[in-house]
């Protein structure tokens, strides 16, 4: 059968995985014809590119040659005032790790102790987890050491769940890679947001917060606290949407783990 | 304030700033027009910068910054009612490109090509064939579905295959 149009491009512009883009090459053998299609729609592409790779070396308007000036100035105040740490998330404290890995974020110690005291004397984790159920309906469960960690179906979404499935009330809505190499999943339940990442072939809560904005590119400013523990651990790479089927389908290991 | 998103977006803001110009020219089409958007569009990530996920790419948050912002600009001069500016899309020949376009090389008519597609196909291609997004990544910057992007595009190439291979027929790739 002759792809589409619509096939070719994608496969024209690496969009295809490897069984469809593998379609394609037979059809190619078939039809000689659609390699020429193929080799107009790169050729169109590169012409794009090539029409506007000047713009790099132009130069910048007066006003936005200033801006990025005040940008690569280090302390510029420009926008939020820097150097504010954040002194109101609800972070989920992790239990000391006796080696690296995704949990061992880098907050200022100076930062934790209230952190757990703010969310002991608060009473959040309790309004998180609910305590005797710890059974296979929750999201969230208690350990046995006080903290919070991933219950039955919260591990199950973090398993199985491809990012952006919003049809179960678990949202996944990002796979990454950590600096330290663990792979990291953020989440949210229907009132919390929260990073979790692989540790010994299970899923550790990196951070637990109570869900904002659900426009993540809208929300207003006032240090998201995952966004926080995002950038603290470092984030190397963002898995694709064919990354993370291959994850999915490895459990979530990796031939180096 | 090591890896603080704040730090992370002023430091994604100079590397990526290439792209951001190039996606805005493409919006906009001139570059005076361009470097304002793109200023805008820097200016209310700064603001924003407490609030950027880098689970996120910073590039797609930033673009779809710029886009709603040229969006925003569009609808104000709409509301100013119309006003002329055909030159503006053909800003690298002047007044009547369309006449010049044999002496002009086949970059320079891709760009006039580009920029005389309507606005919804020229971010679909600033973002795919100038900047090299991915689908996914385009369809989440203009929040439109992935089959969407894809139909825009391939209007779009078929124009521009069309300009730079004249001789074919009107289009079609075939």
């Amino acid at each position: 059968m002759r792809p589409t149009d619509l096939d070719l491009m994608a496969y024209a512009d690496g969009e295809l995985d490897d069984a469809a883009a593998l379609e394609i090459e037979e059809a190619i053998k078939a039809d000689p014809a659609l390699a020429d299609i193929i080799a107009k729609l790169q050729a169109s592409r590169a012409l794009a590119q090539a029409a506007f790779e000047d713009v790099e070396a132009a130069p910048m308007s007066q006003g936005l040659a200033a801006l990025i000036g005040e940008i690569e100035t280090p302390h510029a105040e420009i926008g939020q005032p820097q150097g504010r740490e954040p002194t109101d998330p609800v972070i989920v404290p992790m239990p000391t790790r006796s080696r690296g890995g995704a949990a061992a974020l880098t907050w200022p110690q100076t930062i934790w102790p209230a952190l757990v005291a703010a969310c002991a004397a608060m009473g959040l984790l309790a309004g998180y987890v609910l305590p005797g159920r710890s059974g296979p309906d929750t999201f969230l469960q208690l350990a046995d050491n006080g903290s919070a960690e991933p219950g039955h179906l919260l591990v199950k979404a973090l398993d199985t769940l491809p990012s952006g499935d919003d049809t179960r009330r678990v949202l996944i809505e990002a796979s990454f890679e950590a600096g330290d190499g663990s792979l990291c999943r953020q989440f949210r339940l229907e009132q919390q947001t929260g990073i979790a990442c692989r540790e010994d072939a299970s899923w550790r809560l990196v951070i637990l917060a109570e869900a904002s904005s659900p426009d993540r590119f809208q929300a207003a400013g006032g240090g998201d606290p995952v966004a926080v523990a995002s950038a603290e651990l470092g984030v190397t790479t963002r898995f694709n949407e064919r990354q993370e089927a291959q994850l999915i389908e490895a459990g979530w290991t990796r031939k180096s783990d | 304030m090591a890896n603080s998103p704040e730090l992370l977006v002023r430091e994604g803001l100079v590397e990526h700033l290439p792209k951001f110009r190039r996606f805005a020219l493409v919006l906009a089409r001139n570059p005076a027009d361009a470097d304002d958007l793109v200023q805008a569009g820097l200016e209310r990530a700064l603001v924003r910068a407490a609030s950027y996920n880098p689970a996120y790419r910073l590039e797609s948050w930033v673009f779809k910054i710029i886009q709603n912002h040229w969006i925003d600009q569009m609808r104000k001069t709409e509301r100013q009612g119309p006003h002329d500016d055909i030159s503006a899309a053909y800003s690298l020949v002047g007044e009547d490109g369309r006449e010049r376009l044999e002496v002009l090389d086949m970059s320079a008519k891709a760009r006039i090509a580009i920029e005389a597609l309507p606005d919804d196909q020229r971010a679909v291609v600033g973002l795919i064939l100038v900047n090299g997004e991915s689908y996914q990544d385009a369809a989440n910057v203009l929040d439109l579905p992935v089959g969407t992007v894809m139909s825009r595009l391939y209007r779009a190439r078929q124009k521009l295959i069309g300009v730079l291979e004249p001789s074919a027929p009107e289009g079609t790739l075939q």
